[in-house]
């Protein structure tokens, strides 16, 4: 049986196909199509990616903010429980997840056994979220790459809003006219998301290694102010974007 | 005897001047990235309007979020205790204010002298607050003036289930993609405001006479649906951007009669 996962995210649907227990292939489909759509078009590709018989039957596991507008998903589970299952996967054992997207960010911790202890998590607000990132990027006229190399060489920090990414907005614009350098500008826009994301992780707890996971964990520099602000080693996935989509594959193997 | 308001919001300024309790002069200005400078400009604009010079005033009292750096002679009171006596000299009969601001809101309650006696503030979040707007209208490419009229006979609104006016906007995008009117969505996204501000009234409890003031007064479209939440008329200022500024310059005068001096008032 050839289990598919597939996130249906606010900015992407990411898709993993499991067979055997094992990843077979995955995908990323960066999307302004309807969820349904885009989350038909990821199906056929993994189908096409993936060793499987014709008479093979194949499930689908839909996660993510969009999980219910997949039409013909055989079952549905929350974004927790699919992180949760997607980092157990990888490290095994106990720890704290913390699962930053577009449209939302969670902090999941988890037991030995994979089992959710706590979570918690904020998708009412865009702070703290990827959107953050790009109404900044939209504001300096800048890719997130390279927001994020500026902000990882930068020695200084412009600070703006961690309340609301709109205020924060305006926040941006006022520090280039005050002058602020560039890198200073994308360090304290940094700097909002992490505080923020250090908030929900504290409501769980975070012992020795914090598992960062979702599209903003492309942000070097977030991982690395994780880390100084709660003094715990952070690790990325090779693919953080797809821990989600492989833990819903997981929860049907 | 001459007194000025200057009230420098996060948005626009406002100044009045007043004289034996009439307003004799006012001006409005986006707020620029100096506040100091942006409180000057904008007092020297209403001085002009009422045809007057700044040496003439007896008492000048600054409000706003840059009350406090306002480069000449003045007293610096809150925007609550300065909105509260703004209302309170049009509408004595007003015991609830909302008023709605370019990045804040406040829901206030007053007795009958005009005091405040209890208020809610949110300044921390873009939702209810006059940048919402800004943000859906930018978005869906309307002018903010338009949008009540272009939100009329919408059959359906959407509601838009967002509160973040980051998340909001592009919901209303995802709508306007597929098809939805656009009459709906501004309807929706009207619905929206309407409803995250009602909620700050119902912190304070609302009780008659209820008055709307700030930008936001300005749309009819959201003042509709609040009354409609409210079960109640709002009673709306001739120009309910400049009360802060009218209050403020109430405040200079009460200031300067009573001869408390700094600081010994609110």
């Amino acid at each position: 049986m050839l289990i598919v996962g597939i996130d249906v995210g606010q900015h992407g649907i990411k898709a993993v196909g499991v067979k055997d227990s094992a990843i077979a292939s995955q995908e990323v489909l960066q999307s302004g199509s309807e969820a349904n759509v885009g989350a038909g078009e990821i199906l056929e590709r993994i189908l096409a990616q993936s060793p499987h018989s014709d008479n093979e039957a194949v499930k689908v596991v839909a996660t993510g903010l969009g999980r219910k507008e997949v039409s013909f998903a055989d079952l549905r589970r929350t974004q927790e429980h699919c992180v949760a299952k997607g980092a157990h996967f990888l490290m095994g054992g106990a720890c704290t997840i913390l699962d930053a997207g577009a449209g939302g960010c969670r902090a999941v911790r988890i037991g030995p056994t994979g089992k959710v202890l706590e979570f918690s998590g904020n998708s009412k607000c865009a702070c703290g979220t990827g959107s953050f990132f790009t109404t900044a990027c939209e504001v300096l006229q800048i890719g997130m790459d390279r927001l994020d190399e500026l902000a990882l060489q930068a020695e200084g920090l412009a600070g703006v809003s961690t309340t609301c990414a709109v205020f924060a907005e305006s926040a941006i614009i006022s520090n280039v006219h005050r002058g602020f350098g560039l890198g200073d500008i994308c360090a304290g826009i940094c700097d909002s998301v992490t505080t923020r994301l250090t908030d929900v992780v504290h409501r769980v707890g975070v012992e020795e290694e914090l598992f960062f996971c979702g599209g903003v964990a492309l942000m070097r520099t977030v991982g690395k102010m994780l880390e100084a602000q709660l003094g715990v080693k952070v690790h990325v996935p090779e693919a953080p974007l797809l821990v989600a989509a492989l833990g819903a594959a997981l929860s049907l193997a | 005897m001459f007194y000025a308001g200057v009230d420098v919001g996060s948005r626009t300024a406002k100044a009045i001047i007043l004289h034996d309790g009439r307003q004799m002069g006012s001006h409005l200005i986006s707020t620029g990235a100096d506040s100091a400078e942006t409180s000057k400009t904008v007092l020297e604009g209403a001085l002009r309007d009422a045809g007057l010079e700044m040496g003439l005033l007896k008492g000048i009292v600054t409000t706003g979020y840059g009350r406090y750096i306002a480069p000449f002679p003045h007293e610096s009171i809150t925007e609550i205790a300065c909105h509260t006596r703004g209302v309170h000299q049009v509408f004595p009969s007003a015991r609830t204010i909302l008023d709605m601001g370019g990045q804040d809101c406040k829901a206030i309650r007053l007795n009958e002298s005009g005091d405040h006696i209890n208020f809610v503030m949110n300044d921390k979040c873009a939702a209810g607050t006059g940048r919402f707007l800004e943000v859906l209208a930018r978005s869906l490419d309307v002018r903010l003036e338009e949008m009540t009229t272009l939100a009329l006979g919408a059959d359906n609104p959407i509601r838009i289930s967002s509160v973040c006016a980051v998340f909001a906007k592009e919901e209303a995008l995802s709508h306007r993609r597929r098809g939805v009117p656009l009459n709906a969505i501004l309807a929706g996204v009207l619905d929206s405001v309407a409803e995250r501000v009602f909620k700050l009234i119902n912190v304070v409890g609302l009780e008659e006479d209820f008055v709307i003031t700030g930008g936001i007064a300005l749309n009819a479209g959201v003042v509709r649906r609040i009354e409609q939440r409210a079960k109640m008329r709002a009673l709306i200022p001739p120009e309910p951007q400049l009360t802060g500024a009218m209050g403020a310059a109430w405040l200079a005068k009460h200031l300067d009669e009573s001869k408390l001096g700094k600081g010994g008032y609110a």
